[in-house]
């Protein structure tokens, strides 16, 4: 008995601090983001695993690598990545589920893969992908080495072939986990160039600074850390090829979903996505396409500044440090199919967010908005698609009517013989460049006088700080079931 | 050292225990305190730490000598540390004379020290006047310091928080002086180590003693 | 890459061919055709404010006449103009609380009133002169010209304060006592012509106009185009345009009507943008804040506030340790405060706290009844509620009535981690952890002892490293003085304050600050010091005065310049010195950035306890004392520092207020150290016996 006493004694000492208050300030625990990175393996070192081998062509490669790995090519045979299409899935305003993809949607950049494979599927994963009749079945075709090889010497060429004089021994040798610039190669190029297409990803985010990118730059995270690859199918999705939810990264898959320690910065998780805030410009360092404009193109204009103006491609407006445009988004959109009617007069927009203000599951995400005005049908009131590339392309023979029959037979889009031009617009979620948390946005620049954000295109009477918001408004509407998704 | 040695168990666990909890609290509250009273220029954290520790200590010094006091209360035990008026006088004299005179000249000690009169005449004042005055005055000042940061008005009910303060860093003062004084009249045993070691072990050397040999 | 290398190619390439065939054949490339290029912009906010017909003094048509807007006319035909500006303490200045010399509550002998009428700024180091004395060194007039950059008109700028009728209208019979001016170039005393001048009418644009045009409505008053000054304002929407003398209507841009739509103008509720023309020019509103000295900026100057809600990281100032200064300038005003969401207008029925019945009804938590909208838009009362602070001296009786910190935070939901929470809050003003550091440069020294070359006093600042106009500067900032201070309640907290200390002459009984114009001519001789200055002065003997030489540190030196002082008919002058408090009320930041460590204050090197230092270098003579009126209580005397400046000493560290770790030894410490020393060494001398007797007789028994 007495021992007993002694012992709750004893303990008396540690509980009074253990519930004193404020021994840690009144920071109460926030999230411990860290704690879901997963720790990395180290890569096999396949330095001497090619003894005796040499490698004539890419297919002689992946044969190596399929002895080792006989279930690697048929994992990744799977993914967008190799089809370019993906699961079937319901667009907005068309009545079949279809899949859809790089390999059959229009955009307003370089406007379609169709007929143009020889330029496009440099960036495919995959070599020699010609024509139509590309043969998505043959292992060998896989590209390893463009994700996988750490020596960076190896490159990719028309048709997705190893460009001219590649030494494919040492790229081989020198496979590992993909590295920023792996993925890098293609999604930081994309529509042309460097930080041309998505202002969120350039070349910048190879070597980034902490102020570029908080992830990369103090953490040093590859883009795997959170496009985890499970069986080669690697988690992530634009919305410019996808038009339903599933298979995102998530800010919180790692933070916790109220992470600030301000109640008031909580209440607005509700209806402002992380990144609206966290992420108060793109395109930091390189400029991004903004606008492109194809009906100029043709002219011989000597010195033009090649951001301004090309003869293959028309006139461009280029912004640095771009302030992203906001909108509603549910993480849906709609997309515009071949064959749909284009506006002529008007701007059709090619991946409208979906979602408004009474939309509970829609919040507020930045946005790049890249606009557009591409080749169109102007009797049958469609989108075209021209044939850019060499031989015969526009970019050679600079003969529109000529580009669009040829493109005509490769995409099936019917052509009158009668084209325009028509305005488009096209939007990109932006989710890359987050900044030091000290550099996110304040009240002041979405609030008050001063403000980024058009409260009323949003939907709002006013500002909703003086206002009330969506839910002290009771402005929402009961949620939805039906999210689209496919089993 | 003509008379026969015998072992003899003087403390029982949970006075040892008690008398080592305490003693490690107060050293502890001792410490902390100074600290508190005389930080270093650079604080910060060790400041914020010092005070949970010095508040978490005197929790255990009050709950320990609350429980201590039970103890003795209801097992009236609690005799033994009254004094009578022998105590202060004939026997305190005595006792006192034995610290400047007798121990010098390497007289035995004048009181035989058993389980059940294990308390020295002026060890008995001393531990009378300390719990009685020096300890309360501790536990009320060092309370209303604390309550302070919730009911200010009680504080200054008694002087305010200056008073206080002043009275509170007094005692400390007493108190490490009796401490000092305290572990300096261990060494006045039968060796230097021997009420020491009794404290530990609970047990002590005694000779066989004049009441039981007449 | 490669594309860029084959342009560059094809640039060398083409360019001599070109220069050889046809030069000027240089293409624009096309651009881009698109129509929709950026988004909407939102649409503005409509103005509610009907068409205001811009009327002169007399009633007509101003831009049809030609004549000056007169705004007591033209919004008076909607707001009752002459109660908006009497109830303003803005306008009046102190007007409504002038008194004799010397019995305002500064206590300087020559003060009038506590506003900025009448009571003397050390920044400026001119004084009002009382009605009717000699010699004169701010008429009326004088006054108006000088402060234009600080005034808002109406007030004394348009009344006599001996008559309380419109300057130069005096009662029939009498001698104009607002006549008396300086000229400005000969430092004759001249007749002022309050005819050709009209005076200056309060100026409702000054803050309800989004884009007003402050320089020109200054300008017009420093040329003394008085009546002029609230068509200048106008100048910025282009309706109206400097002229030679006065100015001109832009008659295309106006209807014959004289009817001007609110947007034209600009019209609405006055923004912080608005009061920061004249409280701290430091920063518009989302721009990077760019610190400039000067009298523009005087308000920032002196009790470093800014209100902006950028963070400091990205200002335009070269802030040390910067990066890490993620806080905005003040999180109010990022948090969307503006300036009258705090200070508002007392019958503002959005803001009124029903403060006449609050008090005495303690069954109700709310009072509904107030002013209706039509009420207080006809009579909006513009005496603003306002703090308590040591340098706002005009309207005493609205100190305190602001809604103040309290009034919006639940201090105690949210410092859950404080020990003794009600202790510090009743002991401290929350600005004392909450602006722990301060990063505008402030005045710290104003020393008109003597002067510089240029005619400009000696100043110091603090918080700066190198010169405070030169933007490379590094601004260290500082740590604010924490003192007590008895507020108009008779309260006594801790409050973080500047201290700004000033010298100047004063001479005669009652003393009178001797006037600027006669001390340069007292100090110089054309434009060289005069002789026996520099004889008393030039400390290395190189014919000339150094910046560090121009201080008067020795009785020597003092008398040098008494003398010639006396020469110029000066009895008796003598040095004065002061210290006025600037109590800092803004800047709160981030809470991140507030003071978390205990023992910056709970300890002997707390700030509380630390000599703060006050002037690199002062006069010779009797410390500065504070002005009356700040209720500052200093803690300690003011001593001189080796360097040969002053430092304020903490002498009862500190300053009365009971700092855990912080306070010096009482005598019942030294009672108890003695206890225990006694203690010890009874133990020491007690053990030593002991082992000497024991040593002896083991001695004694060995040789036995």
């Amino acid at each position: 008995m007495r021992r007993r006493c002694a012992i709750v004694f004893a303990a008396l000492g540690p509980l009074w601090l253990a519930s004193s208050p404020g021994c840690s300030g009144n920071a109460r625990p926030l999230d411990d983001p860290g704690r879901h990175v997963r720790p990395r393996l180290t890569p096999t070192d396949h330095r001497g695993l090619f003894a005796g081998l040499t490698f004539s062509d890419g297919p002689s490669v992946t044969r190596a690598c399929l002895r080792c790995h006989p279930q690697a090519a048929r994992d990744f045979m799977r993914t967008s990545h190799w089809l370019w299409l993906g699961e079937p899935e319901l667009v907005p305003g068309h009545q079949e589920p279809m899949r859809i993809g790089k390999r059959n949607l229009i955009n307003n950049f370089c406007i379609s893969t169709e007929s143009n494979w020889k330029k496009c599927t440099m960036c495919h994963a995959g070599y020699g992908w010609k024509d139509a009749s590309f043969d998505f079945e043959k292992e060998e075709l896989v590209d390893c080495l463009v994700c996988h090889d750490r020596s960076g010497s190896y490159a990719k060429g028309d048709y997705g072939l190893p460009s001219e004089g590649v030494d494919l021994l040492a790229a081989a040798r020198s496979v590992g986990r993909p590295g920023r610039d792996n993925c890098g190669v293609c999604h930081f190029a994309g529509g042309g160039g460097d930080a041309v297409k998505h202002g969120d990803l350039d070349g910048t985010l190879a070597r980034p600074v902490e102020r570029l990118d908080v992830h990369m730059g103090r953490r040093d995270f590859a883009c795997t850390e959170c496009h985890r690859a499970e069986r080669h199918a690697i988690r992530g999705r634009m919305i410019s090829v996808s038009t339903t939810q599933g298979n995102n990264v998530a800010c919180t898959d790692c933070h916790a979903p109220e992470p600030h320690r301000s109640e008031r910065l909580n209440a607005h998780v509700d209806a402002v996505a992380c990144q609206t805030c966290h992420l108060p410009e793109v395109a930091r360092v390189t400029p991004t396409k903004v606008a492109w404009d194809w009906s100029t193109a043709g002219r011989d204009v000597p010195g033009a500044d090649p951001h301004h103006y090309l003869k293959i491609k028309g006139s461009f407006v280029y912004q640095r440090g771009l302030v992203p445009e906001y909108r509603w988004f549910n993480g849906r959109v709609g997309r515009y199919l071949k064959g749909d009617p284009v506006a002529l007069d008007g701007v059709t927009p090619l991946n409208p967010p979906q979602g408004d203000i009474a939309d509970p599951d829609a919040r507020i995400w930045p946005f790049k908005v890249h606009r557009g005005k591409q080749p169109a049908d102007l009797r049958y009131r469609t989108l075209l698609v021209p044939k850019t590339v060499p031989p015969d392309g526009y970019w050679v023979t600079f003969d529109w009517d000529r580009s669009l029959r040829l493109g005509s037979a490769a995409s099936g889009i019917p052509y009158s013989g009668e084209f325009g031009f028509a305005e488009t617009e096209m939007v990109w979620n932006l989710s890359h460049m987050i900044a030091p948390k000290d550099r996110a946005l304040q009240c002041t620049d979405c609030h008050g006088e001063e403000s980024r954000m058009n409260f009323a295109a949003l939907g709002y009477p006013g500002d909703p700080a003086d206002m009330g918001g969506r839910k002290t408004r009771r402005m929402l509407r009961p949620a939805a079931g039906d999210k689209g998704v496919l089993p | 050292m003509s008379q026969p040695m015998q072992k003899v168990r003087f403390y029982t666990p949970y006075e040892r225990l008690w008398h080592w909890v305490q003693a490690v609290a107060v050293a502890v509250l001792a410490a902390t305190g100074f600290y508190l009273s005389f930080p270093p220029a650079e604080g910060g954290e060790g400041f914020r730490a010092a005070v949970h520790v010095h508040n978490a200590f005197a929790a255990v010094l009050i709950a320990n000598a609350g429980l201590a006091l039970f103890y003795n209360l209801a097992s009236g035990l609690i005799r033994r540390y009254v004094p009578t008026a022998s105590d202060l006088f004939s026997q305190g004299v005595r006792h006192a004379r034995y610290y400047m005179f007798g121990i010098f000249r390497g007289e035995p000690h004048p009181f035989d020290r058993t389980p059940e009169k294990r308390l020295l005449p002026l060890q008995k004042v001393t531990y009378f006047a300390i719990l009685n005055l020096l300890l309360p005055l501790m536990v009320v000042t060092g309370a209303l310091r604390f309550i302070a940061g919730h009911r200010p008005e009680w504080a200054d009910a008694f002087g305010g928080l200056p008073l206080l303060a002043t009275l509170h860093r007094f005692g400390a003062w007493l108190f490490v002086a009796f401490l000092v004084l305290h572990i300096y009249m261990t060494t006045t045993g039968r060796t230097l180590l021997a009420n020491l070691k009794t404290m530990l072990t609970g047990y002590g050397e005694r000779e066989c003693s004049r009441e039981e040999k007449p | 890459m490669s594309g860029a290398v084959l342009i560059l190619l094809g640039l060398i390439l083409a360019n001599p061919a070109a220069a050889d065939t046809a030069p000027a054949q240089a293409l624009d490339p096309p651009a881009v055709t698109i129509r929709n290029l950026s988004p909407a912009p939102p649409p503005p906010s409509p103005s509610m404010h009907p068409d205001v017909i811009l009327l002169d003094a007399q009633g007509r048509i101003a831009p049809a006449n030609g004549t000056p807007l007169s705004l007591r006319k033209s919004c008076g035909a909607c707001h009752d103009v002459e109660f908006i500006e009497k109830n303003n303490y803005h306008a009046q200045a102190g007007l409504d609380e002038q008194s004799d010399a010397g019995r305002a509550p500064s206590g300087r002998p020559w003060d009038t009133g506590p506003g900025i009428f009448g009571r003397f700024d050390p920044f400026l180091g001119r004084a009002l002169t009382p009605p009717g004395e000699e010699p004169l060194d701010l008429g009326s007039a004088d006054w108006i010209r000088l402060f234009a950059a600080r005034h808002v008109g109406g007030g004394p700028a348009e009344r006599s304060r001996s008559h309380g009728g419109i300057l130069g209208s005096p009662p029939a019979g009498v001698a104009d006592p607002d006549g008396p001016s300086l000229d400005d170039k000969t430092g004759e005393r001249t007749t002022w012509d309050w005819k050709k001048s009209g005076t200056v009418e309060l100026n409702c644009l000054l803050c309800h106009l989004r884009r007003p045009d402050n320089m020109q409505r200054i300008r017009a008053i420093q040329r003394g185009e008085f009546a002029w000054a609230s068509t200048a304002i106008l100048t910025g929407t282009g309706l109206a345009v400097p002229r030679e003398e006065g100015y001109a209507w832009n008659t295309e841009r106006i209807p014959p009507d004289g009817a001007v739509s609110a947007t034209t103008l600009g019209l609405g509720h006055a923004r912080s943008d608005n009061c920061r023309q004249c409280h701290g020019r430091a920063c518009r509103c989302t721009d990077p804040v760019v610190f400039q000295g000067g009298r523009d900026n005087w308000q920032a100057e002196a009790s470093g506030s800014v209100f902006s809600p950028g963070r400091m990281s990205q200002s335009g100032m070269n802030l040390a340790g910067k990066e890490s200064l993620s806080s905005p300038w003040d999180i109010h005003a990022e948090r969307l405060l503006s300036c009258n969401q705090c200070h508002y207008a007392p019958n503002n029925p959005a803001y009124d706290r029903g403060g006449l019945a609050g008090p005495g009804v303690r069954h109700l938590a709310f009072d509904a009844r107030r002013a209706r909208e039509s009420e207080y838009l006809f009579r909006p009362d513009h005496n603003l509620v306002k703090g308590d602070t040591a340098q706002g001296t005009v309207g005493r009786r609205f100190f305190g009535t602001m809604r103040d910190c309290r009034d919006c935070h639940r201090a105690e939901e949210t410092h859950e981690f404080l020990p003794f929470p009600k202790t510090h809050f009743a002991a401290l003003e929350c600005t004392a952890c909450h602006v722990p550091r301060l990063f505008p440069p402030t005045r710290r020294v104003t020393d008109w002892t003597m002067l510089e070359p240029d005619r400009k006093p000696r100043v110091e600042h603090a918080g700066v490293q190198g010169a405070v106009d030169d933007p490379l500067s590094l601004l260290t900032g500082q740590v604010p003085a924490l003192l007590p201070r008895r507020a108009a309640d008779e309260s006594v907290r801790l409050e973080p304050q500047l201290l700004h200390t000033a010298w100047y002459w004063v001479a005669g009984e009652p003393p009178r600050p001797v006037r600027l114009r006669d001390l340069e001519r007292a100090l110089f001789d054309g434009d060289r010091y005069h002789g026996d200055v520099l004889a008393a002065l030039d400390r290395d003997r190189d014919g000339s005065l150094s910046h560090d030489e121009l201080v008067l540190d020795t009785p020597a030196r003092v008398e040098a310049v008494v003398r010639r002082l006396q020469a110029l008919g000066y009895r008796t002058p003598r040095i004065a010195g002061e210290i006025q408090p600037f109590t800092v009320a803004h800047g709160v930041g981030h809470p991140d950035s507030a003071q978390r460590d205990c023992a910056a204050c709970h300890g002997p090197a707390g700030r509380m306890c630390q000599p703060h230092p006050l002037a690199e270098a002062a006069p010779a003579g009797a410390p500065p004392q504070p002005v009356a009126d700040a209720g500052l209580m200093l803690p300690g005397p003011i001593v001189p520092t080796p360097a040969g400046g002053l430092a304020l000493r903490p002498q009862r560290c500190p300053a009365g207020f009971y700092v855990m770790g912080a306070q010096r030894l009482h005598w019942m410490d030294w009672l108890g150290i003695l206890a225990l020393a006694g203690t010890l060494g009874g133990v020491v001398l007690h053990s030593g016996l002991r082992a000497f007797v024991a040593l002896r007789r083991k001695r004694a028994g060995g040789a036995a």
